[in-house]
C-alpha cells in the first residue's frame, strides 16, 4: 500500500487535485440547484489552488528522488507501468506550478466572464480536464500517454471555444480547430506507429536510448525515423501555431471567446511547448541534428508572418492572435537552442519566455474581455484614449504590450535576451539576426496600441465597468509580474 | 552617504513619480519640481566628492545581485565620461520642468513621464553593466514618446512613432551586438560578466567573416549605428526635426539637452574602447558623414522660417562637431568633443527654451509673425542675443571653448576637416543672426506682438541659472576639466591599447597633449 501511496498517489497529487475538482463539480451540476452555485465557483477554483499546493508539496518533500528510484524496483504491474510512462523532475514540477497558475487566472476571468451564463459549471468542470490534461502531457514518459493527455487536453477545448452557442464565429471557430486538431491529433498516432515499429517500445527515454545506440551500428535515422520526426513536427507544430500550420489560429483565437482565449493562449501553448520538449529533446535528442535545421527556418518563416500579418490588424484579439504565432517562432528558436547535459535538458530561458509570456497574454486578454464586454468588439478603436478614462487598465495593457514588444524593463525582454544568448550559444547566429529584425517590425504594431491608448482622442467616452475585484486583482497581478520576473528572474530558474 | 550617493540619484525621481501618481493630480508640477531640485543638490553634492582630480577610474560604485547565472549585475558607477553628463541631466531637469509650466493636461501623468525619463536618462549614465546600460536605454524612449506623442502638436504622432522607430531599430542592432559581446567574452574568458570595463579587454581576431568585414567590425557597426541615430549624424538625422518640432518645450530641452548626448556618450564609452581598431579604419566614413552633418545642418538651418526647425537643425551641425573631435583621434579633439556636448546641451536647451517662451505667449514659431520684439520685450531680447552668441561660439562664451579645441584637434590630425569644419561655423553665425534679425529687431509689424509681456519671475528662474553655466564654462572651463582631465588623459591610452594600429603621431601626439596640458 504504502509504494502506491508513494509511487502513484504523490507524485499525481497535482493532477488529482484537478480530476476531483471536476468530478466533485460534475456530482454537484447533477444535483441542479441554484443554491449550490456559489459552492461550485468555490470548488471549480479550488481545483488550480490544489494543483499549485500539491506542486509545492511535491517540491519540498523528497518525493522527486523517491520516485525516481522507483523506477529500479519491482512493481505491479498496472505500477510499474505507471511509473515508467510518467516523468516527475524537476522540468516537470516547474511546468506543473506554470500550469496551475495560469489555470487560476483562467478561472478567475472565466468566471466573472460567463457570471450570467447557464453554462458556467460546465465550462468550469471542461477547464479542469485541460488543465489535467495539460499537466500529463508534460510529465508524459510515454507515447501513449502523450496522445491520452493530448486528447484529454484537446477535446474539452474544441467545446470551449464553441461554448458561446449563439455566436456564428464561436461554432464556426469550435468547428475549424476541431477538423484541424482531429487531424493533427491522426498524424501524432501515425507517427507514433512508426516509432513503434522501428523501435518496439513506446517509453521516451528508451526510443532516445534506442536510437543513440543503434543496433545495426550507423543507422539511426532510419527512413521510418526520419518520417516520423517530420510527422512529430506537423502535428506539433499545429498545437502551437508554427507556420505553415497555423491558419487556424487567428480564426480560433477571434471566435473562441475571449476569457477561453487567454488561457489557450498561455496555458495551452505552455503545454504544448512542454510536450515538444519531451519530445523533440527527451526522445529525439539523438537525431537533432536532422530537425534542428528545419525547425529553425519554420522559426523564423514564423516570426515574419506573424509579425507581418499584425501589422494589418485592427481587431485587437486577431492582432494578438498573430502575434502569438510571431511569439511561437521565438520559442522555437529557444527550443533548438536548448542544451541538454547528459538527461538534463536546460529548459530555463524558454521556460521563463513562456511563463512571461502565459502571464502577459493572460493580461491582456482579461482587458480585453473587458472591452469586448463593453463596446461589442475588441476593435483598436475601442481602446482610444484608454489609457487616461482608465489608467489602471490602461497602464496594465501598455505594461503587456511593452513586454510582448521586448522593451525594458519588462520581462518580456529579459525572455528575448535569455533566448536569444542561448541561441547564439547553440550556433544560430543568422536565426538571432532574423529574429531581431522581426521584432522591429513587431513594434510597430505594439506602438499602435500605445498611440490608440494614449495619443487617440476617443470617439466616445468609455469606463469599463469592472464587476469583481478579483477579475482586476489578476490583470494588476499579471501587469506586476511583468516587472517581478524581470527584477528577480531567479524566481524562475535563471 | 558617499556609497549610496549614486543609487540616490538615480532613484530619487522614481520615488518622485510614484509620489506623483499618489498625490492629487494638481501637486504633480510642484512635486516634480522638487524632486529634480532635490536630484540638483545631490549634483552638487556629487561635485565635491567626486574625485576626478585623482583618479581615471570608476567611482562610488554600488551595485546589487540581479542575474548571477550570466554575471548581470545592477551595477552604478561614475567617471569623468559620465560625470559631465550627469551634471547636465540634473541642471536641465528643473529647467525643463519650469518650461513646462505652462501645461495643464493630464498633469499627473506629463510629471511622471519627465521623472521616469530622469530615472533612466542617469541610470544610462551611471551603468557599469552592459544589460543594465541597455534596459535603461530603452526605457528611457517610452516617456519620451508619450511626451511628444501626448503632450506634442499638431502631427505630434507621426514624430513620436519615428522617434521611436529610428532609435528603436538602432537599439536592436545594438543589442545583437551587446549579446556577441556577451559570448565573445564568454568563450575568451571562460565566464559571463555584464561588465562593460571587462568588455574592453575582448581581443578578436582581424580575419574577415562576412563581405571583407571582421567581427570586430559587425560588432562596432552595431554599436555606432544605434548611437549615431542618436547623435543623430547625417543621414539619421530625419526623426530629429520632426521630434523637436512636435514635442512640448520641456521635452525638447530635455531632448536637446541630454538625449542627444547618449550618442555620443555611447560612442565614447563602448563603441571606441570596445573596437578601436573598427574605429580607426572607419574614421574615414565617421569623419565625412559628421563634416557632412556640420555643413548641412547649418545649411538647412539657414533655409528655415521656423525657429524650432531652425534650432533642431543646428543641433545636426553641433553634434557633428562632437564626432568630428572624436574622429580625430587627439586629446584636442576629444576635450573639446566632451566640452561641446555640455555646451550643445546648455545653449541648445536655452534656445529651445527660449523659442518655447515665445510659442507660449504668441502660439506661433514663425519669423513673419514676429519682428521687433527688442522693444517689445527686451529683457527676452537680451537672453536670446545672449544664448545665440554662446551658440554660434562667441569667444568668451562657452561654446567657443568647445569649438576652438575640436577644431585644432581636427586641424592636427587632417587640417582638411578643419577647413570644411570652420566656413560651416561661419554658417552658424549666420542662421542665429539672421533669427535674431527677423525675430528682435525691424518695426513692430502685428499688432498681437504689441502687448506681448516680457520675462515673468518663473522664466527668469529657469535662464538665470543657465546664464551662469554659459559665462562660467566660457571664462573658466577648468571648473569642469579639472575633475574630467584624467579620464581625458588616459582615454586614448585605454582606448587605443589593444589595437595594433597605434600610430605613431596619434601617439606622440596623446603624449605632447598631456605634457601640454599638465602646464597649463
Amino acid at each position: 500500500m504504502n509504494t502506491v501511496i508513494d509511487n502513484f498517489l504523490i507524485p499525481i497529487l497535482p493532477v488529482m487535485a484537478f480530476v476531483l475538482s471536476a468530478l466533485l463539480l460534475i456530482i454537484i451540476e447533477c444535483i441542479k440547484r441554484p443554491s449550490l452555485r456559489p459552492l461550485s465557483n468555490l470548488l471549480g477554483i479550488l481545483g488550480p489552488i490544489g494543483a499549485i499546493a500539491a506542486t509545492c508539496y511535491l517540491f519540498k518533500s523528497s518525493s522527486l528522488l523517491v520516485f525516481s528510484n522507483a523506477a529500479m524496483g519491482v512493481h505491479e504491474a498496472w505500477l510499474g507501468e505507471f511509473i515508467n510512462s510518467y516523468n516527475l523532475d524537476e522540468i516537470t514540477l516547474a511546468w506543473y506550478w506554470a500550469i496551475g497558475a495560469f489555470s487560476f487566472i483562467g478561472f478567475v476571468f472565466v468566471e466573472s466572464y460567463f457570471q450570467e451564463s447557464e453554462d458556467l459549471p460546465e465550462i468550469l468542470i471542461l477547464i479542469q480536464f485541460i488543465a489535467a490534461g495539460m499537466m500529463l502531457l508534460v510529465s508524459a514518459n510515454s507515447l501513449l500517454m502523450v496522445f491520452m493527455a493530448l486528447e484529454l487536453m484537446s477535446l474539452p477545448t474544441y467545446v470551449l471555444v464553441g461554448i458561446e452557442k449563439g455566436k456564428h464565429f464561436s461554432a464556426e471557430a469550435s468547428l475549424k480547430y476541431f477538423l484541424f486538431g482531429s487531424f493533427a491529433s491522426v498524424l501524432l498516432l501515425f507517427s507514433i506507429a512508426l516509432l513503434y515499429s522501428y523501435t518496439g517500445t513506446l517509453q521516451l527515454g528508451q526510443i532516445s536510448s534506442f536510437l543513440r545506440a543503434p543496433l545495426g551500428g550507423e543507422t539511426s535515422s532510419g527512413i521510418l525515423v526520419l518520417a516520423a520526426s517530420a510527422l512529430f513536427i506537423v502535428a506539433i507544430g499545429f498545437k502551437i501555431g508554427l507556420v505553415p500550420f497555423h491558419m487556424w489560429l487567428p480564426d480560433v483565437y477571434v471566435g473562441a471567446p475571449t476569457p477561453i482565449t487567454g488561457f489557450m493562449g498561455s496555458a495551452i501553448k505552455l503545454a504544448g511547448f512542454g510536450l515538444a520538449l519531451r519530445l523533440w529533446w527527451g526522445m529525439l535528442g539523438p537525431i537533432s541534428s536532422h530537425w534542428t535545421s528545419i525547425l529553425g527556418t519554420l522559426s523564423v518563416v514564423t516570426m515574419f508572418v506573424g509579425n507581418l500579418a499584425a501589422l494589418q490588424q485592427r481587431n485587437l484579439k486577431r492582432l494578438f492572435a498573430y502575434s502569438s504565432i510571431a511569439h511561437a517562432g521565438y520559442l522555437v528558436l529557444g527550443l533548438i537552442s536548448v542544451s541538454k547535459v547528459g538527461s538534463v535538458i536546460n529548459h530555463q530561458s524558454i521556460f521563463y519566455y513562456l511563463v512571461v509570456y502565459g502571464f502577459m497574454f493572460l493580461g491582456v486578454f482579461g482587458i480585453l474581455a473587458l472591452i469586448e464586454k463593453e463596446s461589442g468588439s475588441a476593435d483598436i478603436s475601442n481602446i482610444e484614449g484608454m489609457g487616461f478614462s482608465n489608467p489602471i487598465l490602461g497602464l496594465c495593457l501598455t505594461v503587456f504590450v511593452l513586454s510582448a514588444a521586448g522593451i525594458p524593463p519588462t520581462a518580456g525582454f529579459l525572455g528575448k535576451y535569455l533566448l536569444f544568448v542561448d541561441a547564439i550559444r547553440a550556433g544560430h547566429t543568422t536565426l538571432v539576426v532574423l529574429a531581431v529584425l522581426s521584432s522591429v517590425i513587431g513594434v510597430y504594431y505594439y506602438l499602435r496600441i500605445i498611440v490608440a491608448l494614449f495619443m487617440t482622442e476617443p470617439s466616445q467616452k468609455r469606463v469599463l465597468p469592472i464587476k469583481k475585484g478579483s477579475f482586476l486583482f489578476c490583470i494588476i497581478a499579471c501587469a506586476f509580474l511583468m516587472f517581478f520576473f524581470a527584477l528577480f528572474p531567479n524566481r524562475l530558474g535563471i | 552617504m558617499n556609497s549610496s550617493l549614486l543609487a540616490l540619484l538615480l532613484f530619487i525621481p522614481l520615488v518622485g513619480a510614484a509620489v506623483c501618481v499618489l498625490l492629487p493630480s494638481r501637486l504633480a508640477k510642484g512635486i516634480s519640481l522638487v524632486t529634480t531640485l532635490v536630484g540638483v543638490v545631490l549634483a552638487v553634492l556629487l561635485y565635491q566628492t567626486f574625485e576626478g582630480a585623482d583618479s581615471d577610474k570608476m567611482q562610488l560604485a554600488w551595485a546589487l545581485p540581479w542575474i548571477p547565472t550570466y554575471g548581470i549585475k545592477f551595477g552604478l558607477a561614475i567617471d569623468g565620461l559620465s560625470f559631465p553628463l550627469i551634471l547636465l541631466t540634473k541642471i536641465m531637469m528643473p529647467i525643463a520642468i519650469l518650461a513646462s509650466w505652462g501645461e495643464e493636461r493630464r498633469l499627473r501623468a506629463f510629471a511622471v513621464c519627465f521623472l521616469v525619463l530622469d530615472f533612466a536618462m542617469t541610470g544610462t549614465f551611471l551603468a557599469t553593466d552592459i544589460f543594465l546600460f541597455y534596459v535603461f536605454w530603452e526605457l528611457m524612449l517610452i516617456p519620451m514618446i508619450l511626451l511628444i506623442g501626448v503632450w506634442g502638436s499638431q502631427n505630434r504622432i507621426y514624430a513620436a512613432l519615428k522617434f521611436f522607430m529610428f532609435t528603436f531599430t538602432g537599439s536592436i542592432l545594438m543589442l545583437v551586438a551587446i549579446l556577441w559581446m556577451f559570448l565573445a567574452h564568454q568563450t575568451q574568458f571562460g565566464f559571463f560578466t555584464g561588465e562593460i570595463a571587462q568588455f574592453s579587454k575582448v581581443l578578436f581576431s582581424g580575419a574577415p567573416v562576412f563581405m571583407g568585414f571582421s567581427s570586430q567590425d559587425f560588432i562596432f557597426w552595431g554599436f555606432t549605428l544605434a548611437f549615431l541615430i542618436k547623435v543623430p549624424l547625417f543621414p539619421f538625422h530625419t526623426w530629429l526635426p520632426d521630434a523637436h518640432v512636435q514635442a512640448p518645450t520641456g521635452a525638447s530641452v530635455i531632448l536637446a539637452a541630454v538625449l542627444l548626448k547618449m550618442g555620443t556618450y555611447g560612442l565614447m564609452r563602448f563603441s571606441i574602447p570596445f573596437c578601436p581598431e573598427s574605429f580607426v579604419k572607419f574614421i574615414p566614413i565617421l569623419s565625412t558623414l559628421s563634416l557632412i552633418g556640420i555643413v548641412y545642418g547649418a545649411w538647412v538651418a539657414f533655409q528655415q522660417t521656423d525657429m524650432k526647425k531652425l534650432v533642431a537643425y543646428s543641433s545636426v551641425s553641433h553634434l557633428g562637431f562632437v564626432v568630428l573631435g572624436l574622429c580625430a583621434l587627439n586629446r584636442e579633439g576629444l576635450t573639446g568633443s566632451v566640452l561641446q556636448v555640455v555646451n550643445h546641451g546648455v545653449s541648445s536647451g536655452a534656445l529651445f527654451l527660449l523659442v518655447g517662451m515665445l510659442y507660449e505667449r504668441r502660439h506661433s514659431r514663425q519669423f513673419e509673425d514676429f519682428g521687433g520684439l527688442a522693444a517689445v520685450m527686451p529683457r527676452y531680447a537680451l537672453f536670446l542675443v545672449f544664448v545665440a552668441c554662446s551658440s554660434m561660439a562667441v569667444p568668451g562664451l562657452n561654446g567657443f571653448v568647445g569649438e576652438f579645441l575640436i577644431l585644432l584637434g581636427s586641424f592636427k590630425a587632417k587640417p582638411m576637416w578643419a577647413y570644411i569644419a570652420v566656413s560651416a561655423a561661419l554658417f552658424g553665425a549666420l542662421y542665429l543672426l539672421v533669427m535674431i534679425r527677423q525675430v528682435l529687431f525691424g518695426p513692430v509689424t502685428s499688432g498681437e506682438n504689441k502687448n506681448l509681456k516680457d520675462l515673468s519671475f518663473r522664466d527668469w528662474a529657469s535662464l538665470v541659472p543657465i546664464t551662469i553655466i554659459i559665462l562660467v564654462l566660457g571664462i573658466g572651463p577648468n571648473v569642469l576639466l579639472r575633475k574630467i582631465n584624467p579620464a581625458l588623459d588616459s582615454f586614448w591610452k585605454n582606448a587605443l591599447e589593444k589595437t595594433t594600429v597605434k600610430t605613431g603621431t596619434t601617439t606622440m601626439n596623446i603624449k605632447r597633449n598631456i605634457k601640454r596640458d599638465k602646464k597649463v
